[in-house]
């Protein structure tokens, strides 16, 4: 129907290939946004901003969008921040329809790209685009941010009952959940449901994760992993395996934090939840504490943030996205509403917040936005598969 | 056939036939409702269908050498026809049914049981009942099941369990596996959903009910009929159209939920066609989640099929006729005492008790904590103290909060009103146009937003708003984003089915008597309209008018999509405030939109009753 649409959709492959040359003739947007100028300093930009309208809307898939659209207009009076929260699907949806109706509504946004569609449909067709403030991605591990401007890092954790278990977790090896032990005693949500629990459990099967998951699994039994014949690896197996044993199903990631936290329970299950329950943890009165699994927790949920192609603020966006980002002053106001438990930053001079694991210490999967978004659809379809 | 003489030329005698055609205004809005809804459902639901033909980007890695935009039968075959067939499509289908026929028969037996009691018995504390009555379907789906787990809830899930298994715990009862099968699963999902949707045929059966004129039932009486043979011959015929109405609406909307399987299903992996849409929908794989509503539409279109064939094949039954009517109400003898007694149980727990879990819970301080310590109304008036909530001030102090409630009630209002009209024309073309192909084609069309899922339908009617709508290069409509119009056009059109399904069985009990007279008297169609069908017709209106007013007033997904950032509606705020972690602010909000809905209610019962009562005697 839109010709637009199809065309840019057709080109996706070889934009890909193109954009990594990078000697393409510029758009008019892109000229005039001048979206590859990573070098422009605030005061710059700040000017810019207040001359081209003095406002900018952020999408956010974070309900702290509101404090940070209030922090950036102390910071920088005159211009207006209209911040919305939404979540993932609707934002998508929204910013896509928009987009194709030639309606530029949203100049910045913020989103997870979990399963690398975000790099390879939105970035690579040149809906989205990556700005590279060079000064705040010197602080940044390059890893990160060859295919996003990265936010802060979430991860999909096992939580245990700290009353119940007292001395540590019960279980320390990802293999364990896969004992009869622990039939029908852990909580998740259906990897089904959505697209963060979907490519988490993709992440298990692609790049060598399976490798790690079998070295694992001898370490923990002392024999070679025999793989069932519908696993092509040991991925897969633990999937199977995990399924088999009949894991409980919550409506969202909070209950599965309360079915874990709740005290005064007698045999309380174990479950998988988002790292940022953490932070209602106290105000929930949950007694629950995280995993270090062995090998590894799975693959990190990294937010990230994108500036929308011919959205008419491109100087308050670049703004927006350095200041949440955590600037390049030492004033780290708009970072500060997500600094918080359970949510880790990704540069290297801001400290996470009090109480924090750091970072390094945790054992996360590598994550490869390629690998996860060939492989998405075909471990969804072996869990849809197994029943 | 015989040779017949005839007076007039073939050509004067088909000139005449078309100019009676032509200018009678009953053909012209009929002709224009059409080409209407076509562009606005039928387009629509073109667009959903040519997607999920269409291959799209994201699964070209699914596709080997395939392009995006291309031609596929991919997702159809993927559905209907794969491995995956049975788990993604077959079982949540059968258990789909399952659920929509169970609550259907539940929710009709219940609702029809309660109207009859309500109108045309003799049970005590009427207005109160009336009253709380409908308020099971103001309160959300999910606030039901949560209070539904906060009773039956088992340890096996984790978390604090329910009230009865804790005492089952103290009583020493260890084995609770046989609580299972009615805390979670299909059981607990038809009894939920029972207590939502029996208020459709309650408003439904109830409106026509109150049009029923005592004397046909006090004539069986005469003649000898026991009350039971009087129910089953006079009372329960004249209220079929009323009943099948319900059906309908449902065994749809029973169909097409989510919530309530979500909270009651996920724990023992129960799922349903609309689980699996969501969940397609939410991994972003829209192209299967549209095939799978375009089946859900095409289930239910069946239904209005069912139905029209079922109603169609029967004599009509007009009840509003020129004659004034009287309503004598039938004496409940010695089981009045009994039914007065069950209803107040059923009313205490069923109804109230959600709500006034719903009022404490937004007094807490912190979540779970019963105690007189933690009880706070700084959700409600307090002035913004950075250590609760962030900082953000109890509701009625907020700016976003008063912002919301005016939208909010400008978007319901308006609606609520518009939707109902256009809903009783739409009614009276189903209805004058029974048996006849436009009126089977305006009551399969009316139904169809019915089952696109919200967001889909937002974000479909976003797109074709978005750009000015011009035929033949003249601009019809221009460009809508933004604005309030685009907002009204969308909640009407998606929630026509109410209104329509309203309107249809309210104006089959309208007598052509009334407008043959009119008409003879040379009364014109509009003049028929506003002076006959409309007011006879004023408690159908109301009940159509609650059952949308209720609905936008609950709507997000459909609204989200298409509001800006400024215009945000109530529903968002509670949207906004659970995300922040904050669900004693949200129930707040849940509250406040409770207490309009039941206002207006309330108001519109009052008024509109003693309207109705008034137009009758006349």
């Amino acid at each position: 129907m839109n010709i637009r649409k199809i065309l840019a959709a057709l080109l996706a492959l070889m934009m890909v290939l193109t954009m990594a040359a990078s000697a393409e003739a510029l758009t008019a947007w892109e000229e005039a946004s001048g979206i590859y100028n990573g070098d422009e300093t605030d005061e710059e930009l700040y000017q810019k901003a207040l001359e081209e309208g003095a406002t900018v809307t952020l999408y956010s898939i974070s309900s702290r969008c509101g404090k940070v659209a209030d922090a950036f207009m102390a910071k920088y009076p005159g211009l207006e921040c209209v911040p919305f929260d939404i979540s993932t699907n609707e934002l998508l949806e929204k910013v896509t329809r928009e987009y194709d109706a030639g309606q530029h509504v949203a100049d910045v946004v913020h989103i997870k790209d979990q399963d690398g569609s975000m790099y390879l449909e939105y970035v690579a067709n040149g809906i989205f685009y990556n700005y590279k403030p060079t000064e705040i991605l010197s602080h940044i591990d390059p890893s990160y941010t060859e295919t996003a401007t990265p936010l802060y890092i979430e991860l999909t954790q096992l939580f245990y009952n700290t009353e119940a278990y007292p001395d540590g977790s019960p279980i320390t090896n990802i293999w364990q959940l896969t004992e009869p032990e622990w039939k029908g005693r852990i909580t998740m949500q259906n990897p089904l449901d959505n697209l963060s629990w979907g490519s988490w459990i993709t992440g298990f099967c692609v790049g060598d994760e399976p490798d790690r998951l079998a070295a694992a699994y001898e370490e923990l039994y002392g024999e070679a992993l025999t793989l069932s014949p519908e696993c092509e690896n040991a991925g897969y197996e633990f999937l199977k395996r995990l399924h088999d044993n009949q894991p409980i199903y919550c409506a969202s990631s909070d209950e599965c934090a309360e079915a874990v936290g709740t005290p005064g329970q007698e045999n309380p299950p174990v479950g998988f939840s988002a790292s940022s329950k953490l932070r209602k943890a106290v105000d929930n009165g949950w007694v629950f504490a995280p995993v270090n699994l062995y090998p590894d927790t799975g693959i990190p949920a990294v937010n990230t943030l994108y500036i929308v192609e011919g959205c008419e603020h491109p100087a308050a966006a670049k703004l927006l996205v350095r200041f949440m980002m955590g600037g390049t002053d030492g004033d780290t106001s708009g970072y500060k509403p997500f600094n918080t438990l359970g949510g880790w930053p990704v540069r290297d001079d801001i400290e996470p917040a009090e109480g924090s694991v750091p970072y390094a210490e945790l054992n996360v999967a590598g994550f490869d936005a390629n690998e996860i978004y060939v492989n998405y659809n075909l471990v969804r379809d072996f869990w849809q598969m197994l029943g | 056939m015989k040779e017949q003489t005839r007076p007039y030329s073939r050509g004067r005698r088909l000139k005449n036939q078309i100019m009676s055609v032509i200018t009678n205004p009953y053909n012209v809005i009929v002709l224009i409702a059409i080409i209407l809804l076509v562009y606005l459902i039928v387009l629509p639901l073109f667009d959903m269908l040519s997607t999920t033909f269409k291959l799209a980007q994201r699964d070209l890695r699914a596709v080997p050498g395939g392009q995006a935009g291309e031609f596929t039968l991919y997702y159809w075959q993927r559905l209907l026809a794969s491995k995956l067939s049975y788990s993604m499509l077959i079982k949540p289908l059968l258990n789909s049914l399952l659920i929509g026929f169970g609550v259907s028969v539940c929710a009709i037996a219940l609702g029809s049981a309660l109207a009859w009691l309500m109108v045309r018995s003799d049970l005590p504390f009427k207005p109160f009942f009336s009253l709380a009555v409908i308020i099971p379907y103001m309160i959300p789906s999910w606030v039901k099941s949560q209070a539904w787990l906060s009773i039956f809830k088992t340890p096996r899930i984790g978390g604090a369990p329910g009230f009865v298994s804790s005492m089952l715990t103290k009583m020493g009862v260890t084995n609770q596996a046989f609580l299972e099968p009615i805390a979670y699963g299909p059981v607990a999902i038809i009894i939920v959903l029972t207590l939502h949707y029996y208020a459709y045929t309650y408003l439904l059966v109830s409106a026509a009910l109150n049009s029923v004129n005592s004397e046909l039932e006090e004539m069986a009486e005469i003649k000898g009929a026991g009350k039971a043979m009087i129910l089953r011959k006079i009372t329960l015929p004249l209220v079929l159209p009323a009943m099948l109405s319900a059906v309908i609406l449902t065994f749809s909307k029973a169909i097409g939920t989510f919530g309530t399987i979500n909270y009651l299903g996920s724990p023992v992996d129960f799922r349903t066609l609309s689980s699996q849409l969501y969940s397609n929908s939410k991994s972003q794989n829209t192209q299967t989640a549209f095939a799978m509503a375009i089946l859900m539409i095409a289930i239910a279109s069946l239904s209005v099929f069912i139905n029209q064939r079922l109603i169609g094949s029967r004599k009509s039954y007009a009840t509003i006729g020129g004659k004034g009517g009287r309503s004598t109400l039938i004496g409940l003898g010695k089981w009045r005492p009994l039914i007065t007694f069950i209803l107040l149980i059923f009313f205490a727990v069923g109804i109230i008790m959600p709500v006034v879990i719903l009022i404490i819970e937004s007094c807490m301080l912190v979540e779970g904590t019963y105690s007189f310590s933690n009880f706070t109304l700084y959700y409600w008036i307090g002035a913004g103290n950075p250590d609760i909530m962030e900082g953000v001030p109890g509701i009625f102090r907020n700016s976003n909060f008063m912002l919301a409630l005016t939208n909010s009630l400008k978007l319901t209002f308006v609606n609520g009103i518009a939707g109902t009209f256009f809903g009783q024309i739409l009614g009276y073309m189903c209805a004058k146009g029974r048996g006849k192909f436009h009126g089977g084609l305006v009551e399969q069309l009316v139904f169809i937003p019915y089952l696109i899922p919200s967001v889909a339908f937002g974000g479909i009617y976003l797109s074709m708003f978005s750009k000015p709508q011009s035929i033949f290069g003249v601009q019809l409509v221009p460009a809508l984003y933004g604005t309030f119009a685009l907002l009204t056009v969308t909640s009407v059109v998606k929630h026509l089915p109410f209104a329509s399904r309203a309107g249809t069985s309210n104006m089959m009990q309208i007598s052509g008597e009334l407008e043959e007279a009119a008409m003879i008297k040379g009364a014109g169609f509009f003049k028929r309209f506003i002076k006959i069908v409309f007011p006879l017709s004023k408690g159908g209106f109301i009940s159509g008018f609650m059952l949308i007013f209720v609905s936008i007033m609950k709507e997000l997904d459909l609204i989200i999509l298409i509001m800006t950032p400024k215009t945000s509606t109530l529903p968002y705020l509670a949207f906004q405030y659970q995300n922040q972690n904050c669900p004693q602010a949200s129930n707040c909000v849940a509250i406040v939109m409770f207490s309009i809905v039941f206002l207006v209610y309330a108001l519109a019962n009052i008024f509109g009753d003693a309207d109705l009562a008034k137009s009758m005697a006349g």
